[in-house]
């Protein structure tokens, strides 16, 4: 297996010149916020698409669509000595999290199967809360929801695996790259339970620290 | 590889799906609310801060806001008898260390964090006032006018008192609520209870020891120990003040525990007179109308009543004594006439209703054992709720032993009807107009609130409610407050007229995600 594997990457071929990248990938930005302990146990990853677009052979362009749903049961108990009651309260968590990035990408290829890369990425973020004893929002007792939006920006060092092209048209590939991100606040608010219809504050979450995406697709 | 790859990226999206479960340990929303003329205060105890929920004129709905306790956080509300206050239990700590670096209370070393406590006074949605207090008080007493408050440690309600350096567990703080101004008192060990004479002054019991201050210099008018041996122990039971306006007299009648003595204490000459009840007494009850008290004994199947006349010279004559079938622990007092009943015996299920004027007894027999008992304003109808108990009948007594039960006494024809219910009963409000009287019921689980008329008790309208309800509170302008048992927060205001229902939700999430900054009150305390 690993004999094939690196037939597979030695042999690549110099003449296939790509222009398209598409690729699968998952990872994480980092939560830069206690209150996403709210939200999720611990942090799971985004999943979604990455799409390029080379201008030349040192330079591409690329974008990432990274999806994610964040949810947890936050609840306890209550004692109340003077009533004597205990109280249970349950609440269901879910962030939509919809991440979106678009930047350079600078490759330095060394070999002709591994090419080492540079990218930093402008962030848009849409994230969506949901909250409730049910997020099914037509059968729940309590439900609300917001979005919120943010920008950031992520910057990364990646390597790239590529094998040799199938039928002239398509160069499967691989990549890691790590770096860090950063992004303003989202801030989530109640809607309409204020003085005349206004939202009430929920506060904020952010994401900051560490990034890393793991993708899979293909050259065309 | 390829196999780990595609495992990994499954379990990703399987991991994306999965709702953990976090226990933070305290409630997003506290179910017992504070009722004001401006509205209903909530305390938020996980994120530490309190809000209103007011229903403005001409708004269809309940709306929210926050009310800024100058970065406080509440621990407990109390609303003023009149309704125009709510005073918050409320904590709120300093970093020693000023840095600016210093935001949250995690960014503090410990060793620089000064907990406070004080006393918020709330006055339509703004803090108005605020009093430093020691940390152990946990009880306020509201003096008649309802313009002094007196703060004081009740350990029986809360066992969990936290004291930093040291603490005299026997201040009483006095505090005026129109300008805040505080002054304390020490007043023995365990205060017990507050009372209020007319001529203006706090009676303050606790053990061996009656300690009067005057209200408008809050200064000890009296100390009036109740033994004179040092080595003895007495500890007050039940309390209250005879005025007996013949004489123009007012007299602490205090029980203490473990005794069947009377003590008397005339406010005016301040001296101590000893009378002795044949039994000792479990609760006291008086009724200024007609100048008479009523004692309960649990260990003895009688109620003595005492004719506040002379009571400086109290002999056999002053105590009427009245013979029960069964024992009565507690009395409830209405208008001419008081209520016996018994809350800790589960084999007994009378109830009784003494007519001081006659000294007539009207026996009334409830289904199961006696849990909280109320009396209607006028008067006219006592309701009780029933607990479950040991489950000794059988066919449909076996059933209605085995679950809880409301009973309807009807104190004017003397009929009293037992209803079983569904599950435990979370809350009873009483509310009357000139032609009837009503009883509104919450039960555990239902999410239903019945309305009892009490002269038909046993076809209640039922009123659906949007989720199963936890408490029910009345509020100054004649509504109800119910709260219901959602996490996000849930509360109805519900019109006695109309039973037209108002909720608002949700409202439990506010600064959810909002981490409290550490006030800097620049040196203030």
């Amino acid at each position: 297996m690993n004999g094939l594997l690196a037939s597979l990457l030695a042999t690549s071929s110099s003449e296939f010149n790509p222009t398209y990248t598409l690729a699968f990938e998952t990872g994480q930005l980092q939560y830069n916020d206690d209150d996403w302990s709210l939200v999720e146990s611990w942090q799971t990853s985004t999943v979604g698409l990455r799409f390029g677009y080379s201008l030349s052979q040192r330079l591409e362009i690329v974008s990432s669509y990274q999806f994610n749903e964040a949810s947890r049961y936050v609840g306890g108990y209550y004692e109340d000595y003077y009533d004597g009651y205990y109280y249970d309260q349950e609440v269901l968590t879910m962030v939509t999290e919809n991440q979106l990035t678009v930047g350079p990408r600078i490759n330095f290829p060394v070999l002709k199967w591994m090419v080492p890369y540079a990218t930093t990425q402008a962030l848009f973020l849409a994230n969506r809360l949901q909250m409730g004893d049910s997020l099914d929002s037509d059968n729940a007792t309590t439900y609300f929801q917001d979005t919120a939006f943010g920008a950031g920006l992520v910057g990364a060092l990646g390597i790239e695996f590529k094998t040799r092209p199938i039928s002239g048209k398509f160069q499967p590939t691989m990549y890691f790259e790590g770096g860090s991100g950063i992004s303003t606040n989202l801030d989530f608010s109640i809607p309409d339970i204020g003085v005349d219809g206004a939202s009430m504050p929920i506060g904020d979450l952010s994401y900051g620290g560490g990034y890393f995406r793991f993708g899979i697709g293909s050259r065309f | 590889m390829k196999n780990s790859l595609i495992t990994a990226l499954v379990l990703s999206t399987a991991c994306s799906s999965y709702y953990g479960y976090d226990n933070i340990g305290e409630m997003l929303w506290n179910p017992t609310v504070a009722t004001a003329n401006d509205g209903i205060y909530v305390e938020l105890p996980f994120v530490g801060d309190l809000l209103r929920i007011s229903l403005p004129d001409g708004a269809e709905l309940p709306v929210v806001s926050l009310v800024d306790l100058n970065g406080a956080s509440p621990e407990r509300l109390v609303s003023s008898p009149d309704g125009s206050r709510v005073l918050v239990f409320a904590e709120w700590q300093e970093c020693k260390d000023d840095s600016e670096d210093i935001v949250f209370v995690d960014d503090c070393d410990y060793g620089d964090l000064v907990q406070h406590s004080v006393l918020d006074i709330v006055v339509d949605g703004q803090l108005v006032n605020e009093v430093s207090i020691p940390s152990h008080l946990n009880t306020v007493s509201f003096s008649n006018d309802g313009e002094i408050v007196v703060a004081y440690l009740d350990y029986e309600s809360d066992p969990n008192i936290e004291v930093e350096g040291f603490a005299d567990l026997g201040e009483v703080a006095f505090i005026r609520l129109d300008d805040g101004s505080k002054s304390s008192a020490s007043v023995g060990f365990s205060p017990k209870n507050v009372l209020f004479s007319p001529d203006g002054q706090a009676v303050v019991m606790s053990r061996s020891q009656v300690v009067a201050v005057d209200l408008e210099s809050f200064e000890k008018t009296l100390e009036a120990p109740l033994t004179l041996d040092a080595d003895q122990a007495i500890d007050p039971v039940d309390s209250a003040l005879a005025f007996d306006s013949q004489s123009e007299v007012t007299t602490l009648l205090l029980t203490v525990k473990n005794s069947s003595d009377l003590y008397m204490l005339d406010l005016q000459s301040k001296y101590w007179n000893i009378g002795n009840l044949g039994a000792n007494p479990s609760a006291l009850g008086v009724d200024n109308s007609s100048a008479q008290s009523v004692f309960v004994f649990s260990g003895s199947s009688k109620a003595v009543v005492l004719d506040h006349s002379n009571l400086s010279t109290l002999n056999s004559s002053s105590l009427e004594e009245v013979d029960l079938e069964e024992p009565s622990n507690k009395v409830l007092m209405g208008s001419g006439f008081a209520l016996l009943y018994n809350d800790a015996n589960d084999y007994v299920h009378d109830v009784y209703k003494l007519d001081l004027q006659s000294f007539e007894l009207t026996e009334y027999v409830v289904g199961n054992p006696v849990d909280q008992m109320f009396v209607t304003d006028s008067g006219r109808y006592a309701v009780s709720i029933e607990r479950p108990e040991s489950n000794n009948g059988s066919g449909i007594d076996s059933y209605q032993d085995a679950r809880y039960g409301l009973s309807i006494l009807d104190l004017s024809s003397d009929e009293s009807v037992s209803l079983v219910a569904q599950s435990q009963p979370v809350g009873l409000a009483l509310l009357e107009d000139e032609e009837k009287s009503y009883a509104l019921a919450l039960l555990e689980g239902s999410d239903t609130l019945l309305q009892v008329d009490l002269s038909n008790p046993t076809t209640p309208v039922e009123i659906d409610l949007p989720a199963a309800p936890v408490a029910i509170a009345s509020m100054p302008d004649g509504q109800f407050a119910i709260s219901h048992a959602e996490g996000l927060g849930m509360l109805s205001i519900l019109d006695p007229t109309s039973l037209e229902l108002r909720t608002i939700s949700n409202f439990a999430a506010v600064n959810l995600f909002e981490q409290k900054e550490l006030p800097r009150r620049g040196g203030e305390e």
